[in-house]
């Protein structure tokens, strides 16, 4: 059978003694960064990209994808053991899985967010090897216009669903692409917004432009907050062993939560958040015992811990076989590919199929060794939560100080660091959606490339962007979720949902 | 009181102005044959229309949101931090620079411990020398330049 070849494929790969080392050390940062408050896996991914030049793609992929899904990881440690939520994915697991730390229960539901995100962690990738290759397919039909309505879709879709200021997303998401803009026009030649200085000439490099917005500006917002209170002592941790009846109990949240999360991962802008607050959603309404969600309800960690992380795999899909990210963490990952001069979309599994088979199969082994990771040795993971954020941060900026001058050995990308600091402060301060803003960016010249090459076909005929049945029915998609979205009853739950 | 709604709205519609401006003076090009002004002039005006939106909503509405409360300090401290490492790499390297940086950005918030500020820059900037240095070879002086050659 085709597929258990690749399947077959994707551990050779992964299992080589590299791989596994460097998917070691993607799930250990991920875990640390998601036990840290105030790291994030944006502004690590950021960090370290520029390091990964050296590495292998293989290798730089499958350790920057360990690093996003073992921060869900990390994060729900945190939530249950101190109800302070390392992720925004982990915010639910919080609500119940304190309660019944309170309880005395916080090896158990420990135990069950490890072991329900491991479970959603197989399904996923069973799921991403079974879509991809159908979805590549789909994607070989596409023309230039086609692609042009997709990311038109996608980057619509991607910030209806993240935010509730629509307006605004979208004002950003234009924004990247004005930025994307500045340096050399590819077809001409001609220099845009350069104003002759020759460093600019290649454009803006994004990971100067990721770092500025989630390292720099993320610090200077996080020193402005007042501290929160929130921290309601340690819980003990006890017996961490869930009895059969609670692995029975566990699993129909988990499931219901993995299909959840992997359908909502694959949608743009959906991702981990958004995946668990929709499972615990279901499952406070298909329980019998609804009254006890918030009071250390069981399935109120299975769920929506299943959910996020099925959903940071799944995520995974369009980037993988369109060529599309999802969200900012996946805009990331393009970057991340083209540096080692790999375009994402529906070739990559015919051209590299190592890289890609191997880095599905090293989700899988990713997670198995996250459970490992955070079930044992949680108290290491607890101690390193009284880290002052006074230690962490200066550490941060040295690393992206560094890291940005790696990009080309020049000072002039750390000078660059400083001024987009200045600019992405204003607008993280504001409290305008940065990811919109990066998304727009990544996709700005793939979006000029395609509509210029598909008005070079049809010779300037607008008309040529509506022409076919797949374009069209992506501008459906787009025009029924705006309007789905404004609606007044969708609008409040979401609002409710960002708080 | 200005709303950050006011301020969103001028804000995006002086962005696009810019763009615009600048823009229109590269080559429109026509449909077949895109120039290298299409994109930004038609990104800057669809900027321009919903940053005016936004204006508009908000001065109809006559409600808006706070400013936000913007931390000048902490703010100018990153920015001198990230520049001054930025300045100092070259002439005094690697690890004085770190030490630098630490300081500074250390200003950046509450609290004050000179000893264990500059022993943790000291450190940190030992231990990214060793690792991005020595570990995987970036291209940086390590120590000042009067010292070159150690």
């Amino acid at each position: 059978m085709e597929l258990l070849d690749h399947i077959a494929l994707g551990l050779s790969v992964a299992l080589t003694f590299e791989n596994l080392a460097y998917a070691f050390v993607g799930c250990l940062l991920g875990t640390l960064i998601g036990v840290l408050p105030g790291l994030g896996p944006l502004a690590t991914i950021s960090m370290l990209l520029p390091l990964t030049y050296s590495l292998q793609p293989e290798a730089a992929l499958i350790m920057l994808a360990g690093i996003y899904y073992g921060a869900q990881y990390g994060g729900s440690t945190t939530a249950i053991i101190v109800n302070l939520p390392g992720e925004s994915s982990a915010v639910v697991t919080a609500l119940d899985g304190y309660q019944l730390a309170r309880q005395g229960k916080a090896g158990l539901a420990l135990a069950t967010a490890a072991l329900s995100s491991f479970f959603a962690g197989t399904v996923a990738a069973i799921f991403i090897a079974f879509l991809a290759k159908p979805l590549a397919q789909v994607a070989f039909q596409f023309g230039p216009a086609e692609y042009f309505a997709m990311m038109v879709v996608g980057l619509i879709l991607a910030t209806v669903l993240s935010n509730a200021r629509m307006i605004e997303s979208i004002a950003m998401v234009v924004f990247g692409i004005l930025l994307s803009c500045i340096g050399t026009d590819i077809t001409s030649g001609d220099e845009r917004f350069t104003f002759g200085a020759t460093k600019l000439f290649d454009g803006l490099d994004f990971v100067v432009m990721a770092m500025a917005v989630f390292g720099f500006a993320e610090i200077i917002k996080n020193l402005s907050e007042e501290d929160q209170g929130k921290n309601l002592g340690t819980a003990r941790i006890t017996r961490l062993m869930p009895r059969w009846a609670e692995i029975k109990a566990m699993f129909g949240p988990a499931a219901r939560g993995t299909a959840i999360g992997s359908i909502l991962g694959v949608l743009p802008g959906g991702g981990a958040a958004i995946g668990s607050f929709a499972s615990y959603a279901v499952e406070k309404k298909v329980a019998k015992d609804p009254e006890l969600f918030g009071r250390g309800h069981l399935a109120g960690v299975a769920g929506p811990e299943a959910a996020n992380n099925a959903a940071s795999q799944t995520s995974f899909i369009p980037l993988l076989t369109l060529g599309m990210p999802s969200n900012a963490v996946m805009a990331l990952m393009v970057g991340a590919m083209m540096i080692h001069d790999i375009t994402p979309g529906p070739r990559v599994m015919e051209t590299n199929p190592s890289l890609f088979w191997g880095l599905i199969a090293s989700m899988w082994v990713g997670n198995l060794m996250l459970v490992i990771l955070n079930l044992p040795l949680v108290g290491i993971w607890v101690r390193l939560l009284s880290v002052p954020y006074k230690l962490l941060y200066p550490a941060i900026m040295l690393l992206c100080c560094i890291g940005a001058f790696s990009l080309k050995n020049d000072v002039f990308e750390i000078y660059l660091c400083a001024i987009m600091c200045l600019a992405g402060y204003i607008v993280v301060a504001l409290g305008l959606p940065a990811a919109p803003l990066l998304l727009g960016f990544i996709l700005g010249p793939m979006l000029e490339e395609n509509l210029r090459r598909a008005l070079l076909i049809s010779r300037g005929d607008f008309s040529v962007l509506f022409s076919s049945w797949i374009s069209l029915g992506f501008y459906a998609v787009a025009i029924v979720s705006i309007i789905a979205m404004t609606a007044p009853s969708i609008r409040t739950k979401r609002e409710v949902l960002e708080e | 009181m200005l709303h950050r709604e006011t301020v969103v709205g001028v804000g995006l519609m002086l962005v696009a102005g810019f763009f615009l401006f600048y823009g229109s003076q590269l080559s429109f090009g026509t449909g077949a044959r895109m120039g290298p002004g299409f994109m930004p002039v038609i990104a800057a005006a669809i900027l321009g229309v919903l940053g005016a939106v936004i204006l508009i909503q908000n001065l109809i509405a006559r409600q808006g949101d706070k400013l936000p409360h913007v931390n000048w300090w902490a703010l100018a401290m990153v920015v001198l931090g990230i520049a001054a490492f930025a300045a100092l790499l070259k002439p005094l390297g690697l690890v004085l620079a770190s030490t630098v940086l630490i300081i500074i950005a250390d200003l950046a918030s509450d609290g004050r411990n000179w000893l264990r500020t500059i022993a943790s820059g000291l450190f940190l900037g030992f231990v990214s020398a060793l690792i991005f240095v020595k570990g995987i070879g970036l291209q940086m002086p390590l120590w000042p330049w009067f010292m070159a050659g150690f």
